[in-house]
């Protein structure tokens, strides 16, 4: 019992550490990369995944 | 003056070892090797148990079994038990009935003629040693206390011999019963046992049954454990303290991590400004300033306000781009509605909303933001901060940790009620957790209350 | 302090080595000497014991709390459940002890003078208590027994068939208390019940194949 408690409560501990540092959040979002630099010019030319989501 | 009829020294009183009588019922030879301290053996054949302390070895009373048992240890064997030699010179049987269910066990009589006579008993493959005890437990509530160690009570019933071969320090009759008392302290247990003439006392310790094949080089197989013993030890016994303790100091620790990281997170502002949306901005996107996000990769969190809405909603498709192209898109939506039903008053909705993005590595970066609303027009501010701490997984890992807790509770309790489920006490576990602390035995020089 | 006589009837060394001891039992004719100050009585033939098995033997050696003793005496007795020793202990310091053996259970005791009255046998039951030396003791056994015989050298005289009235009792820390009520007052003999490994027994009987 006394190895399960150890190893369970440093893995919950370790967890939470590295959630904590990491800033972790389950909020959803799409990375995308190669963004070229010339968009912060033509700021109309990227369209975001999300601007095709319908709203009512 | 010297008598002419002196021959030999001074006589002692004859002690033959083992002898070999008949027996008086069948004619069958008998071993009897307890050495004139035994006064009744049974025979094998017959089933007569006789009178030893007879001269013409009358036949006590006659044993009937349909089945004959075979005992695990056979009679005869030697064995070092703590330290001393023993000879398996008995074996019984004794059953009780306890709610129309038979339960039975055995017991094998000891002995040495030094340290004269012990028991082992065994029952569902757990094993006891056994030695009466000539001190008088005291009474403890419905226990008793025995050398300051106070021990619960078990189970009271009566027994009744089934089944004898070898043979016994008493005369020993067929069917024979006794009132007995278990007080368990575990590992050890006391038993008192009541029979018209006289009240004994014995004081019992578990013992593994490796340590008794291995003593007495049994052959036959040693049958598996079921259930647990009385007085069987608990794997947590004395070890408890040091296991919540642990568990605490893992609570502490989860405390402590988190408001170590709490204190050192940067919570710092990188970004902030003021917005408008008209109808007419509609499709078109807004780029900011480019701003710096430092540190190790933690979070960026947007935090959107927007001026009152009413019955309208305001979306904001937004990217977190990087100097570098990396570019994290999401979308938020934050919406107010409410208007009155049947002369109550309804709301839904929020003017603020936050977005957390995870593990954004540090560099130069800048917000596109692609606005979309009902309203005609909308003000909102946006900010942007750097390395928030939350409170979140602490919270999480704090009921991650709870488990520990529950789980000793339940195991603790499972075997105790295993324990308990053949006793007078069934579902009784939290009052009786007896108290049993090996640790502390262990460094005593003479063990109070082992049994040797 | 010991004193090496011979035997009226045989001529055998008999040893008296306790002052106290007013009977001793030749080992080579069983006769049952008394001792009067300077000359023996012979008042018969000791009846044979009965073999018991017991490991104990005249002579033997131990330890009782640090203090080294002889066995120098013995005494058989029965009662319902079956035969009982009292072996007379002679230690260095000239103290006379009695160690009990019944069933593998031994009590070491001694002769002791308590201020407190003693109940009648005839009163007497199992479980009640007595009160001796302002401990309380309970009662254990009540049993007339008979003596079987004698070893060796004993304080007192004693007969076969000879029937003792006695009371065993049990007390604090492994108290352990006899009352002896074949004299008037009764005996009160008081000690506690040992193990046998603590008395660190040497020269006990040799017995085949232990």
């Amino acid at each position: 019992m006394k190895t399960f408690i150890i190893v369970y409560g440093a893995t919950v501990l370790l967890l939470m550490g590295i959630a904590e540092y990491r800033g972790w959040s389950l909020m959803s979002y799409e990375e995308q990369r190669g963004v070229p630099k010339t968009l912060r010019e033509n700021p109309g030319s990227y369209r975001s995944s999300y601007a095709r989501t319908l709203h009512k | 003056m010297a008598d002419p009829s002196l021959t030999a020294p001074p006589p002692a009183p004859a002690s033959p070892q083992v002898k070999t009588l008949r027996c008086s019922g069948c004619g069958n030879p008998l071993t009897v090797r307890g050495m004139e301290r035994t006064e009744s053996v049974a025979c094998e054949a017959c089933g007569s148990i006789i009178d030893l302390t007879d001269e013409n070895l009358r036949i006590l009373s006659t044993f009937q079994s349909k089945i004959k048992h075979k005992p695990l240890i056979p009679l005869g064997s030697r064995g070092k038990v703590r330290g001393d030699l023993f000879e398996v010179i008995g074996y019984l049987r004794r059953a009780v009935t306890v709610e129309g269910e038979d339960f039975e066990w055995s017991e094998y009589l000891l002995f040495n003629p030094y340290k004269g006579f012990r028991w082992l008993s065994e029952y569902n493959g757990h094993w006891n040693f056994i030695k009466t005890t000539p001190n008088i437990p005291k009474r403890k509530g419905d226990g008793v206390k025995y050398l300051d160690k106070t021990f619960l009570h078990f189970q009271s019933a009566e027994s009744r011999v089934t089944y004898v071969m070898g043979e016994f320090y008493w005369k020993v009759q067929a069917g024979e019963t006794c009132k007995f008392t278990d007080y368990i302290a575990p590992p050890l247990i006391l038993s008192k046992e009541q029979t018209a003439q006289e009240t004994d006392w014995s004081i019992g310790e578990y013992i593994e049954p490796e340590t008794l094949w291995s003593a007495f080089r049994v052959t036959s197989p040693m049958p598996a454990r079921i259930g647990v013993a009385p007085n069987q030890l608990s794997p947590y016994a004395g070890r408890t303290a040091s296991l919540w303790k642990l568990i605490g100091y893992l609570f502490l620790a989860a405390l402590f991590i988190h408001l170590v990281l709490f204190f050192f997170s940067q919570n710092k502002l990188v970004f902030e400004n003021r917005f408008t949306f008209q109808q007419k901005d509609k499709g078109k996107a807004i780029v900011t300033d480019i701003f710096e996000v430092s540190g190790n990769a933690s979070n960026v969190v947007i935090k959107s306000a927007v001026a009152p809405l009413d019955n309208s909603w305001l979306f904001l498709n937004m990217a977190l781009i990087s100097e570098d192209g990396r570019a994290y898109d999401f979308g938020r939506e934050i919406s107010y509605y409410h208007g009155t039903e049947d002369g109550s008053a309804w709301a839904e909705g929020s003017f603020s909303d936050e977005a957390t993005l995870p593990s954004i590595p540090s560099g130069r970066y800048y917000l596109r933001i692609e606005p979309e609303s009902s309203a005609p027009m909308v003000n909102y501010h946006i900010r942007v901060y750097r390395d928030v701490p939350r409170w979140s997984f602490f919270f999480l890992a704090l009921g991650a940790l709870c488990i520990l807790p529950i789980l000793l509770i339940w195991r603790v309790a499972r075997f105790e009620g295993k324990r308990w489920s053949e006793s007078d006490h069934p579902g009784t576990v939290w009052m009786r957790i007896p108290d049993s602390t090996p640790e502390e035995e262990e460094g005593k020089e003479k063990p109070k209350g082992k049994v040797s | 302090m010991k004193r090496e006589v011979n035997c009226p009837s045989c001529g055998a060394a008999v040893v008296f080595q306790s002052a106290a001891s007013i009977l001793a039992v030749c080992e080579y004719c069983s006769s049952t000497l008394v001792r009067h100050d300077l000359d023996l009585e012979n008042i018969g033939k000791m009846a044979q014991l009965q073999a018991d098995g017991s490991p104990l033997q005249l002579r033997a050696e131990g330890r009782y709390r640090g203090d080294s003793f002889t066995v120098v005496g013995r005494i058989q007795l029965r009662f319902e459940k079956g035969l009982w020793n009292e072996w007379h202990l002679l230690f260095d310091d000239q103290r006379s002890g009695w160690l009990g053996e019944s069933e593998g259970i031994y009590a070491v005791s001694f002769l002791t003078e308590v201020g407190e009255k003693i109940p009648k046998f005839e009163e007497l039951q199992p479980g009640e208590s007595v009160i001796l030396k302002e401990a309380s003791y309970e009662v254990t056994n009540v049993e007339k027994a008979f003596c079987v015989g004698g070893q060796g050298e004993l304080p007192f005289q004693i007969g076969p068939g000879y029937e003792a009235p006695v009371a065993d009792l049990g007390g604090p820390k492994n108290g352990f208390a006899t009352l002896d009520y074949s004299e008037e007052p009764p005996l009160v003999y008081m000690g506690e019940y040992v193990e046998f490994e603590e008395l660190h027994f040497s020269g006990l009987r040799e017995i085949d194949g232990w």
